[in-house]
């Protein structure tokens, strides 16, 4: 079993320097956990992760035969956006328009490293 | 003339039991519906639309077209690389000064340092994640 508390710490990690909020979520759109100021609307945030993901995934599965989708990143008006892949879950950061994508792609890259085995383990067969 | 008594705290004995069962139903009525009305707010469609599937003459026809594209620009030969523009004449650039090797130094040094500060990039580990439950 997860302990929620601390999946909380581990992704509030993340956010300093420009990262705003850092969300945990199942392909199916639903909110596991989520640490960051979101402004009450991290289900709403967290749908539309979801479905943006799956839009894409099936594509993808024909573009990238070996591994499938793993990252999505988008450069919006206002701010960054990464979605990826971890165990069976979905990460997802978002970031105000200054962070850069490096920036981005590194802390997201760490807290997926991080999160991997322990998501795995608990991850349904 | 008919006498009526005032409605009021003292008068519920004049409801029967089948007045009360009426109106706990509409309260359970009432209820449920905004539930059902919050729930019905609240629920947020994941579903998503499929791509536009298209027919098989549409992708032949497209996959057809981008190769002649990429085999039309096999054939172009690459640009050979130009200096950067510059007002001044060849001759007069190349001539300059080269860059110092203590600055090739130091721009490799903090390339370097930069690439392991994003490596060692982690999540500072607290207690575990996970919780095992001791099995019987």
């Amino acid at each position: 079993m997860l302990k929620p508390k601390e999946l909380t710490k581990v992704l509030e990690q993340a956010n300093t320097g420009g990262f705003q909020c850092t969300l945990l979520l199942n392909p199916e759109g639903s909110l596991m956990a989520f640490a960051g100021k979101c402004d009450k609307k991290e289900n709403i945030t967290a749908a539309v992760a979801a479905n943006i993901w799956m839009s894409n995934a099936k594509s993808a599965k024909s573009a990238f035969q070996d591994e499938g989708l793993q990252y999505i990143v988008m450069d919006c008006e206002d701010g960054k956006v990464a979605i990826r892949r971890v165990a069976n879950l979905l990460l997802c950061v978002y970031t105000a328009e200054s962070v850069g994508l490096g920036m981005l792609r590194a802390k997201v890259e760490a807290l997926a490293r991080y999160l991997e085995e322990p998501l795995k383990q608990i991850a349904s067969p | 003339m008919v006498y009526s008594p005032p409605l009021d705290r003292c008068s519920f004995s004049y409801l029967t039991p089948s007045r009360m069962s009426d109106s706990s139903k509409t309260d359970e009525e009432s209820a449920l519906n905004r539930v059902l009305q919050k729930t019905a707010n609240d629920v947020i469609d994941v579903t998503y639309i499929e791509p536009h599937s298209m027919e098989n003459a549409e992708v032949s026809g497209r996959t057809r077209e981008y190769r002649s594209q990429v085999a039309s620009l096999r054939g172009v030969s690459r640009p050979v690389a130009k200096l950067p523009p510059n007002n001044q004449p060849p001759a007069v650039m190349l001539s300059k000064e080269l860059v110092s090797p203590a600055d090739v130094r130091f721009v490799t040094d903090r390339s370097e340092a930069t690439a392991a500060a994003v490596e060692s990039m982690e999540v500072k580990h607290g207690e575990p994640l996970v919780v095992q439950f001791a099995a019987p």
